[in-house]
């Protein structure tokens, strides 16, 4: 055991050093500003926005649209009688609206009016295209505004709110067979959120660990240290283990770091957009609340992912020249990952066509990434067959990279068409 | 005293490596095709050959890294196959191309590896004290390893496979990227440690070095070994005046 330690700490010690720590304390570092950065834009967005408004009407008609306008979050730069501004000279501005002469005529005597509207597009990036929908909104809240005014003119004993929207949503969520009042948008876009935070830290997890494991296998070909390495008192099932152990540690240390740093620019981004009060106990009411006892399992299964993607990438270091060779040979475990990872993400699994399902079941990674969509409808059974799976996915490989270090071919395996050395 | 394996008693001591009939194949090709010898206790016996000859490949077979196609190797009484775990108790082994760990100070390096032979905290200070000593790199020894020249890392590693005093030391080309006055150095320290016990089997190219060092040699020509004894035994066979004579004479042959 003591024999052990010293080649895990050996093993640390290789993986922790300041070309290893800095490029993660760096990442987390620009996570933090990043999130600092979102959080700024989003606000920004929620300023009120400017606008110009040509208004060749001049009537109180008009001054009352200019008013509502204003109060609906807009800046208002108004210009009277004028023709349209020079686009290219306004900079800030997102939209002109240009109410026409005889608007306020038009709709004092009960018709329809046209607005002309010019909405600027000055940038194309997901947050600026969120600006496309700021006039059609303002124009929305303006017909409701007309709207409630003509009800209440033509007819004072009718509640103009009624009129407009007749029909009242009295909205339920029901989830395994439980029902709670609740807006399934909002309950929907929370879970969301929390179904794919989690693949994320997964898929860096294992990546890093099964790239740390295969580096550190190539590492020891490379400064030629393996053949004394097998030559000492040391049993190889050790060689293998501390190996693994300590990229598995590294590999978990990195992801807290990460978590830690992607958590934050999640806060950041949806802090103005947290749960409310009700929407929560819903969550608790419908049994959408992982248990402890959910974590723990899940847990256990992404303990088993790691392994899996540990011992794979064993296997797969094992035919390492040098640390060049890695990317390479890494690609495999790559695309066990991405393949289960992206249909986590975009496709709902139990409902895609059966031969998808039976390949996405071979790759032991599928139950990890799975493991919280069942926990939350309480498939316990599927997730303790995937976690079973995976155990003994990780057997398999471990006695395959067991029997690779016990013979001649973990000196003389080569990626280059599998030749053999002498 | 010449024994039918071609092994000859050395001053009449216990055999500590017993090689029997080994052979090594890698699919068709055959790198070691028989070889059989033995070395006593103290003795230094080295295995002469060009590149390719399967100097390489026997002594990895003994250090117990590659698995002989056939034959048996017993070391102190130990079958390398089939008792590796014992056998790697007794020895140490320099790979001819070898390196050590780049982050770690050679210092951190010799306690890590002597670490692996002994859980005696006063044993492995003992091993580190004796290397640092043979290694002698002054303060170079708390540098970081990735900063050493070629011949301080040899002399690192060469003190790391001797600090334990094994059994048996398997040296492949010990003196390998060493200049004269290093190479003399090393040969002094190799000679030590067989007058104290330890069994040394190592390979060289170099036959003058081979010729002052060892007390026994064998010549292997494509992985047969053609000729083993007393460098000056076998000059006399050879009528020649020194071992690469022997060699050209025994490899022509």
């Amino acid at each position: 055991m003591k024999r052990f330690w010293v080649l895990f700490v050996k093993e640390l010690r290789e993986l922790i050093t300041p070309q290893t720590i800095i490029p993660i304390v760096l990442i987390v570092l620009v996570f933090l500003g990043l999130g600092k950065v979102i959080a700024q834009q989003s606000k920004a967005q929620n300023k009120p926005q400017p606008v110009v408004v040509v208004d060749n009407d001049d009537s109180s008609t008009s001054a009352d649209v200019v008013q509502e306008l204003r109060s609906d979050n807009l800046t208002v730069t108004l210009e009277q009688h004028a023709a349209l501004p020079d686009f290219s000279k306004l900079a800030n501005e997102k939209a002109v609206i240009v109410i026409p002469a005889g608007f306020g005529h038009d709709l004092t005597l009960g018709g329809a009016a046209t607005l002309q509207t010019y909405t600027i597009q000055n940038g194309f990036s997901i947050a600026r295209l969120a600006d496309t929908g700021l006039v059609s909104s303002a124009v929305a809240q303006l017909n409701a505004a007309v709207a409630t005014e003509r009800i209440a003119r033509l007819a004072p004993h009718t509640s103009p709110a009624q009129v407009l929207a007749p029909v009242h949503n009295d909205e339920h969520l029901v989830a395994g067979g439980k029902v709670a009042a609740v807006s399934p948008a909002d309950v929907g876009a929370y879970l969301s959120s929390q179904i794919a935070f989690v693949p994320v830290v997964l898929f860096i997890v294992i990546v890093f660990a099964g790239q740390m494991v295969a580096t550190a296998m190539a590492n020891e070909k490379e400064n030629k240290t393996l053949e004394t390495l097998l030559s000492v008192p040391i049993s190889r099932a050790s060689i293998v283990t501390a190996k693994m152990l300590a990229a598995g540690v590294v590999a978990s240390a990195t992801a807290v770091a990460y978590v830690y740093g992607i958590h934050k620019v999640q806060a950041d981004f949806t802090g103005s957009q947290s749960l409310s009060a009700s929407a929560r106990a819903a969550i608790g009411q419908l049994g959408l609340n992982l248990s402890p006892g959910s974590y723990v399992f899940l847990g256990v299964v992404l303990f088993l992912g790691i392994l899996v993607a540990l011992a794979i990438a064993l296997v797969l270091g094992a035919f390492a020249d040098n640390i060049k060779s890695v990317q390479s040979l890494i690609m495999p475990l790559m695309m066990l990952l991405l393949i289960p990872y992206l249909a986590t993400l975009v496709t709902d699994v139990p409902s895609l066509p059966t031969a998808f399902k039976v390949v996405l079941y071979i790759i032991p990674f599928t139950y990890t990434f799975q493991a919280m969509p069942n926990l939350y409808v309480h498939n316990y059974g599927l997730v303790a067959l995937g976690g079973a799976y995976e155990l003994l996915c990780f057997i398999v490989f471990m006695a395959i990279a067991a029997k690779l270090f016990a013979s001649d071919q973990i000196l003389t395996l080569r990626l280059r068409g599998l030749r053999f050395r002498r | 005293m010449q024994s039918n394996t071609g092994a000859m008693e050395y001053h009449g001591f216990m055999q500590v490596l017993t090689v029997t009939n080994l052979v090594k194949r890698y699919g068709e090709a055959e790198a070691v095709r028989g070889i059989s010898f033995s070395v006593a206790e103290g003795e230094i016996f080295a295995l002469v050959g060009p590149n390719g000859a399967g100097k390489s490949t026997t002594l990895r077979m003994i250090a117990t890294i590659l698995r002989p196609t056939a034959g048996s190797i017993v070391i102190a009484g130990h079958n390398v196959t089939t008792e590796a775990p014992e056998v790697r108790e007794l020895i140490t082994y320099l790979p001819e191309e070898s390196g050590a760990y780049k982050v770690l100070s050679g210092r951190d390096y010799l306690r890590f590896m002597a670490g692996l032979y002994t859980t005696d905290a006063a044993e492995r200070a003992k091993f580190v004290q004796r290397a640092e000593a043979i290694a002698d790199l002054g303060d170079k020894i708390t540098a970081r390893i990735g900063t050493y020249s070629k011949g301080m890392t040899r002399k690192l590693l060469l003190a790391r496979a001797i600090m334990t005093e094994p059994k048996l030391a398997i040296l492949d080309e010990p003196t390998s990227g060493l200049d004269v006055l290093n190479s003399l150095e090393i040969r002094k320290i190799i000679n030590g440690l067989a007058e104290h016990g330890t069994t040394v089997l190592l390979s060289s190219h170099n036959m003058l070095e081979i010729e002052y060092l060892s007390h026994r040699i064998g010549l292997i020509v494509q992985g047969e070994l053609k000729e083993v004894g007393p460098p000056a035994e076998l000059k006399r066979k050879h009528g020649a005046r020194n071992l690469e004579e022997v060699f050209m004479k025994v490899a022509q042959a």
